[in-house]
């Protein structure tokens, strides 16, 4: 017998869902997602997520302004802000710190903006000769001077990249949380952002 | 080179002793507190309260320093109900190691489930029902979380708010039964996707008196941001059942008992009575059958057409089918498609095979099962009969003249028997209303109100929800408004005040909160059984039973309402529903 099917049409597969990377164990999250969510009830239940995370915002903030009351207000400013925007946190497969890093960049830049102050960058010596060794540059003084001097030049994501990731020592899957970009992305970037850094420092010596 | 940036090398920075003087959390919340907007209501909820007393302005003043004041210790006394349950978590549980638990189920989203929860309910998740944050679909599978409350010591064991909210008054609600559902996948929470739900299905005992029309309950979300729950525009199909063996006499007094039986028998006569004369009703002008909407196919599922001039399709369980078969069937479903149904699942290599015969049969107006068998090995779909293009825009233009003039047959059957409905209405209500009175008249007689006389019924809510979250099966009922005289006390002598008591009576399934101080008595209703207790710091309730509450309601110009102190601390549910029983 000649087959009694015939097919119309063919299944249109949906494409495999993307799977989040966990950045803590499956355990911490839950944990920390059951206090997320008694602190949406109940203000007040914020309280252990502040403890655990108020001196890393701190630091945070205060590497960008090196002015120790400013990173005081400026981290009451970014608590208050997590605390009134909690209902509308909603867990994207990344931990709850880098909402709140991602509430305090943008906390710093809109400081700046109003202010029309100069915006700081913390940085150590250290931190400047990893960077150096990535582009297989000297870290003697002169090239590390020359290194701030084009750092200068960033643009301000640019130099918000760079920072997380040599100052202040970051994955790349935590920046691209804060920053809202694929890890992909983030490398990429901010592997173009040093080989101009590099090109510039070459052209300064 | 302009200066852009201010960059700092190896700049000091601070200890952690030093950032730690800058922490300070109950400022934060003070802060957040007072300049909480209006929908952002989970501590501002004081500030909102107190708002009613004073003008805006005054209002907003007296608020901030109302707050500090509140959250003084020495002051409590002063704080109204509301005010104090607002400064508490919205969902509080009394003892947090017996909280009830919730059920962990894994639900494979291809798959879908049913799932039932230990107090009756059951959840019906459909395939594909999860998505993330995004709005992207979840594939795998997702941890499904769900409890269910069904009486007051569920309610009082999770500290769910039993209150409602409207246009500045408080009403209490009275529950057939509240869920809770989260639901996560490794760890991320998921939401219930676009165009899905998930049926629901709650299950609680109420007490009704006798004789007395089943309560319509209403579905309610917990709005944990407003601090409320909010009544939902969710269409819930509800059924009350008789539990057997389950109906309570408060009197426990034989001619009572014979009364009520008779009653409800007679109540019953008459139902069935009504039940036959509106089936007579309704057969006697027959209703015309309602045409079946065409559904154009679907280019995401697919379809296949079967060839039923080669006998190779066999029509099953259709009384429809006249003898000459083949040439009905060619009528009926020649050029039809065949859709897999949605929730079918299917593997597209049966596509392929030539299968030697297929088995038809109609399991409703849409759906159809085939049965497809190559020697040994048979498969199963549902599918439904689907056009596309022209054939389905004139089959389309088709039902639409049918379904109007479908209207107007029906139209006119209601019109025509309207009248007789109406009638046997209103004879049903009246044979109903005269037995009732000869029933209280009965009872009456023998000293007993019928509000005193309560059956025990199984009330059963189903509904759909689109979200995750506490979802609630309630009604609004009127307040009490007997006020409890004399301060609580146990027998060791020990106060209960500044504290909370809760309160439940048996005509309503849910329970009151009281904060106890001299401006806020305790309420109840004196024509009910009463259980009220209070929980001690060390997990211990101290009760006042319903035969011990009525002696003390009934005391006028008392001091003191002693209550009993148990020896044991609520480890457990099971301990709670011990202490908390009627008995």
């Amino acid at each position: 017998m000649f087959s009694n099917l015939q097919i119309n049409r063919t299944l249109v597969k949906n494409e495999p869902m993307r799977v989040f990377k966990k950045a803590v164990s499956e355990e911490a999250v839950l944990e920390e997602w059951a206090e997320i969510q008694a602190a949406q009830r109940d203000a007040a239940m914020f309280r252990p997520l502040y403890d655990r995370y108020f001196e890393s915002i701190y630091r945070f903030v205060f590497r960008r302004t090196a002015d120790e009351e400013l990173a005081g207000d400026l981290c009451s400013q970014v608590f208050l802000k997590a605390i009134q925007k909690l209902d509308t946190y909603q867990f994207k497969g990344v931990p709850f710190s880098s909402w709140l890093f991602r509430i305090a960049a943008n906390e710093v830049a809109q400081h700046y903006r109003q202010t029309q102050k100069t915006r700081v960058v913390s940085t150590d010596d250290s931190d400047l000769s990893d960077m150096m060794d990535e582009m297989e540059e000297n870290d003697d003084e002169i090239h590390l001077s020359n290194l701030t001097k084009v750092l200068d030049t960033l643009d301000v994501k640019d130099l918000q990249l760079i920072e997380m990731r040599f100052f202040e020592q970051r994955p790349f899957k935590e920046i691209a949380d804060i920053l809202d970009m694929t890890e992909s992305n983030a490398k990429v970037k901010t592997y173009r952002i040093l080989e101009r850094l590099k090109t510039k420092l070459i052209n300064l010596a | 080179m302009s200066n852009n940036y201010n960059i700092l090398r190896n700049h000091k920075q601070p200890s952690s002793e030093d950032i730690a003087k800058h922490k300070d959390f109950d400022a934060l919340l003070a802060k957040y507190q007072t300049t909480a907007q209006p929908n952002q209501k989970r501590q501002g909820a004081i500030v909102r309260r107190l708002a009613y007393v004073a003008t805006a302005i005054a209002a907003a003043a007296a608020s901030i320093v109302l707050i500090i004041n509140f959250l003084n210790p020495q002051d409590l006394h002063k704080a109204t109900q509301e005010e104090y349950f607002a400064q508490l978590p919205l969902v509080n549980p009394p003892i947090e190691q017996v909280k009830p638990t919730f059920t962990k189920q894994i639900v494979d989203v291809n798959a879908g489930g049913t799932f039932k929860t230990g107090k009756g309910a059951r959840i019906v998740v459909p395939t594909q029902a999860f998505m993330n944050d995004r709005g992207e679909l979840i594939e795998g599978e997702v941890n499904l979380h769900y409890r269910a409350l069904s009486d007051h010591v569920d309610f009082f064991l999770a500290g769910v708010p039993m209150t409602y909210d409207s246009l500045g008054k408080h009403y209490q609600l009275e529950s057939a039964g509240i869920i809770e559902l989260f639901a996560e996948q490794n760890g991320a929470p998921v939401q219930i996707a676009p165009n899905k739900a998930i049926e629901v299905e709650l299950v609680a005992e109420i007490y009704l008196p006798d004789g007395n029309e089943a309560p319509k309950f209403n579905i309610y979300k917990l709005d944990t941001t407003a601090r409320e729950w909010v009544s939902q525009d969710v269409k819930n199909i509800q059924s009350i059942e008789d539990i057997a063996n389950a109906s309570q006499n408060i009197n426990n007094n034989n001619p009572v008992n014979a009364l009520r039986s008779e009653y409800a028998s007679d109540l019953a006569a008459i139902e069935t009575a009504a039940a036959e004369r509106l089936r007579a009703i309704e057969v006697s002008v027959p209703a015309p059958a309602e045409p079946i909407k065409p559904t154009q196919s679907n280019s995401q599922r697919p379809s296949f057409e079967l060839k039923f001039d080669d006998g190779s399709v066999i029509i099953e369980d259709d009384p429809n089918t006249p003898e000459d078969e083949n040439e009905f069937l060619k009528q009926q479903y020649k050029g039809t498609l065949w859709q897999i149904a949605a929730n079918t699942t299917y593997d597209e290599r049966d596509f392929q095979i030539k299968w030697d015969v297929f088995h038809l049969r109609k399991l409703n107006n849409r759906d159809y099962e085939i049965t497809a068998t190559k020697g040994n090995r048979s498969i199963k779909w549902i599918v439904n009969p689907v056009l596309t293009g022209a054939p389905y825009q004139r089959a389309l233009a088709q039902y639409e003249q049918d379904y109007a003039a479908w209207q107007q047959q029906m139209n006119a059957r209601d019109a025509q028997l309207k009248e007789e409905r109406d009638a046997l209405q209103t004879d049903i209500k009246q044979q109903k209303a005269a037995l009732r009175k000869q029933f209280e008249t009965k009872l009456a007689s023998l000293g007993v109100k019928t509000d005193d006389l309560l059956t025990k019924k199984r009330v059963i809510n189903r509904f759909e929800i689109n979200n995750l979250g506490l979802w609630a099966c309630d009604r609004i009922i009127p307040a009490v408004e007997q006020q409890l005289q004399g301060k609580l006390e146990d027998q060791f002598g020990n106060e209960y005040e500044q504290q909370v008591a809760y309160l439940v009576n048996k005509k309503h399934n849910t329970i009151y909160r009281y904060y106890v101080s001299k401006n806020n008595p305790i309420r109840f209703d004196e024509q009910s059984d009463n259980l009220l207790w209070v929980v001690t710091s060390d997990n211990k309730i101290a009760v006042l039973k319903p035969t011990d509450f009525k002696k003390v309601a009934s005391q006028k110009q008392k001091k003191t309402v002693k209550v009993n102190l148990l020896d044991q601390p609520i480890q457990k549910e099971e301990d709670a529903r011990a202490v908390l029983s009627w008995q």
